[in-house]
Order: C-alpha cells, then structure tokens, then sequence
C-alpha cells in the first residue's frame, strides 16, 4: 500500500473520528441547554401556580370575611331588632298579666329572651372582630382572652414586646393573627383540655411573631398533619398564614403541651 | 520496575487503564450517598478496574489478552443496560432493554467463536469482528435515548449538578469515538489491509481518559447530606 493510501485512510479516520466527537458534544451542549431552558420554564410555571394558588386562597377568605360581617348584620340588624322588639311587647304582657302563673311564665319567658339577645350579640361580635378593627390587635387578643377566661376558667397570660399597644399592622396580618389566635384558643380548649394558656406577640427584625402556648395533652405533631382526617385547624391555620407568607413551627409532645410560632413579615 | 518500564513506553495506554481508579475513589468516598442507581454505577466501575487490572498484568507477561476485552463486552452492556433499566420506570422500555442485552450477549458469544475458528488456541486469539461496534452502538442509543427522557420528562432540576447526566457524557464520548474508530478498522481490515495508523491509536485510550474523568465528575456531584 502506497504512503499516500496510508495518508489517505489516517486523515479519513482523524476526520471521521473528530467528527463523531463534534457531533457528541453538540448533543451534550444541546441537552443541556435544552434542559435548563424548561427546567426554568417549569419553576416560573410552579411559582404561576402557587401564585394564583395564594390568590385564590386570599379571594376565599376576603369572601367569607365579607359573608361572616353580612351575617353579623343581619343577625344584629334583624335579627337582634326582632328579638329587642319582642322583648319590648313582653314587658307589656307582663304588666297586663292578670294571673299569677301567666306572670310567672312571662317572667321565664323574658329571661330567655333576653339570654336569646345576648347570645345573638355574642355571636354577632364573634364573627366580626371590631375591636380589632377599631382598636388593633393587642386589645383585640386582650378581650378575646378575656371573654373566654369568663366562659371557661382556663387561666391566661398575655403580653407584647418590642411595639406600642395601639400600634397597627397591615389589616390582613391583624386579622390572620387574630383568626389564629381564635383556632389555637379553640384547639386548647376543645382537644388538648388546657388549663392555663400563654400569648406572645412581639416584633423582631421586620417580623411580626406570635407564640401560643398550652399545658394542655400534647400531640403528634407528624401523624396529624398526615392525617386526612385531622388536622383541619392546622390546615387552616397553614392556609391563613400562606396569604401573607407567614410560616410557623409547631412544637408538642404527648403530655407536654404544645407551643405555636407563628411569623409573619411585613414592611 | 517492569511497570515502570510499561510507563515508559506506553505513558497513555497506562493512565487510559489506571484513570479508572479517579471514579473508583470518588465513589468509594461518596458511597454514604450514593443512590441505588449510582451504587451500581460503583460496581461497574469496579468490574472495569479489574478488567484493566487483569489485562494489563497479561501484556505484561506478553500474554494475549483479547479474550479478556471479547468476553467483557458482554458483561459491559449487561452493567451498563442494567444501569439503565434501572434509571426507567416503564415497564415496556425495562422489557426492550433486557431483550436488547440478551440478545447482544448471544451475539456476542456467537461472534467470538466465529471470529476464532480455532477458540482453543488463546494465543493467537483475535478481536470479535462486529461486537466491538455493535456494543458502542446499542450504549450509544441506550444514552441518546435517556437524554431524550430528560428532556421530555422534566425531572431533573439542574442537569449540570446530576451525576447520571454526566456519567451519561462519559459513555457517549468514548462509544461515539470508539464506534467510530473501530467500525473504521473494521473497514480496513475488511479491505485485508494491513495499515499502522500511528499516533492516532492513541484515540481510544484518550477518550478512555476523558470517559473517566467524565465518571469521576458525575460522581464527584453526588450531594452529600
């Protein structure tokens, strides 16, 4: 074989050979380019979702905090009106009563009446917090701690560090601490069986934070944020603080209460 | 001192052999972390250690070693086709696979006896004639067809810190080259020329070089927790 044939067939194999490496290397550049360009597209598209995820969460509950305040008014308006009204033509039935046992009977008539009242005006106040609306919520947690002190007993210890009492945060981070508040209040109560309860707000670094402790039973923690069937309240609570990218840690051990963090951002 | 000697006058052939030690240790010292799929990379990796280990002690002693390099195709596409079953999760791509490895095996066992008519005779042993080409091949589509799951499946965050796509780079560099250069000599021998490429041997045992840095890479960006 001639030395040019020789020449000839090493640079074809050069040539092949570099070839197949250009290819091969291409494809890599191309995968990974490729690649990145809809791994990014897939985290702007994530971050769309959760995005419109949080939207829709907040409309949800801008709309029941609007249909709890129709209710309230209602329930107020007319309903409270109605009963204040009966109340008013039972006075005049009790004066004209011209028995004793027809008397007696719309004396307990009235009490109940007027028990009715209360609830109504108690129900109506619950589900619209003005207090915390009119006055902010250090004063808004210190009547609602008060009220449930006088229904249950349960012993509170409430304090603030770091802001003035009349201080105000954003109204939607006043009324996601407060809603938290009522469902932490309302899971010491109802499950954990607490006798004595501890609230802190305090501000730090551009951070509102909250803690919430009970002496109560305790939980797991894990199995009941796994568990479908329990765990709403959390949930809730989880939901609430995502609208105003709040977080929080839980921390409990069966028999050893529980102690709630709650952080919250703002400007 | 006969080591040395081999050093000396095959410096590239040597570091193509013992490169394979980088992904060996990356490896062993990542093994804490390493996930099922990258554990039996490990093996792999190990088995071509020993493969090298083995026939360089043979050209050492002056010994034949092309059945060694004949026989290991066969347990190199069943590792590497392994490998890969392992990374699908579609039973009817794993059931290609084992199909595609079963079949390369017989072949190339078939292909080694044909290719030494006189099987017993070690000494003058010969390269299986189509096995070599055939098994850059199948390796070859085996990784194009990963990438293209990659990319169409959008799992991998960041492709750059994924120890299988880099590994997957390792394979496709030195199959593509090799498919290349040894379907080539194919050619030539077919042709029944007898030609001395020269410096361009040294192909092979370069990209060997770089399949193993490659390896070493991918290992190296297994994260560690």
């Amino acid at each position: 074989m001639d030395s040019q044939t020789v020449l000839d067939i090493k640079t074809i194999l050069l040539f092949v050979t570099l070839a197949m490496l250009v290819m091969v290397v291409a494809i890599i550049a191309f995968v990974a380019l490729y690649q990145r360009k809809q791994a990014q597209q897939k985290i702007a598209m994530q971050e769309l979702q959760a995005e419109m995820q949080r939207q829709l969460l907040e409309t949800s509950l801008q709309v029941q905090e609007v249909e709890r305040r129709r209710i309230a008014k209602d329930l107020h308006d007319e309903v409270g009106a109605m009963l204040s009204a009966t109340k008013m033509s039972l006075n005049q039935l009790i004066k004209k009563a011209d028995t004793i046992d027809l008397n007696t009977l719309a004396i307990q008539t009235k009490e109940l009446l007027e028990e009715s009242i209360s609830q109504v005006r108690r129900i109506s106040k619950e589900l619209v917090p003005s207090t915390l609306e009119e006055f902010g919520l250090v004063t808004a947690i210190d009547e609602f701690i008060q009220k449930i002190h006088v229904a249950s007993g349960v012993e509170f210890f409430f304090k603030y560090d770091g802001f003035e009492e009349d201080r105000r945060f954003d109204k939607k981070i006043e009324l996601t601490v407060y809603r938290v508040a009522q469902e932490l209040s309302n899971n010491a109560l109802k499950h954990a069986e607490a006798t004595e309860i501890s609230l802190v707000l305090s501000v730090q670094e551009q951070k509102l934070i909250f803690t919430f402790a009970d002496n109560g039973k305790g939980f797991d923690v894990e199995r009941t944020l796994h568990d479908p069937k329990a765990g709403l309240g959390l949930r809730n609570i989880e939901s609430r603080l995502s609208v105003v990218d709040g977080w929080h840690e839980i921390k409990s051990a069966t028999g050893k209460g529980t102690t709630t963090t709650i952080k919250i951002p703002f400007n | 001192m006969i080591v040395f000697e081999y050093f000396k006058v095959f410096p590239l052939y040597f570091l193509a052999d013992f490169s394979i030690l980088i992904p060996m240790i990356i490896a062993f010292y990542k093994r804490k972390w390493l996930s099922d799929v990258e554990k039996f990379f490990m093996y792999y990796v190990f088995l071509v250690f020993l493969k090298n280990l083995i026939t360089f002690i043979f050209s050492l002693g002056g010994k034949n070693n092309l059945i060694i390099y004949n026989c290991f195709l066969s347990i190199e596409i069943f590792m590497v086709g392994y490998f890969f079953i392992k990374l699908y999760s579609l039973r009817k791509i794993k059931t290609i696979l084992k199909i595609l490895l079963v079949s390369f095996i017989i072949f190339n066992l078939v292909d080694i006896y044909y290719s030494n008519p006189n099987f017993l005779d070690l000494h003058n042993h010969r390269s299986a004639k189509y096995s070599y080409v055939l098994n850059s091949i199948l390796i070859i589509s085996f990784v194009l067809n990963y990438f293209y799951n990659l990319l169409t499946e959008v799992k991998v965050d960041n492709l750059l810190t994924f120890s299988i796509f880099w590994i997957c780079c390792g394979l496709l560099t030195y199959h593509a080259g090799s498919a290349a250069i040894e379907g080539f000599l194919y050619e030539i021998r077919l042709w029944k020329r007898n030609i001395d490429v020269g410096n361009l041997q040294l192909l092979l045992p370069t990209l060997e070089i770089i399949r193993n840095l490659l390896f070493g890479f991918g290992l190296w960006t297994v994260k560690q927790y």
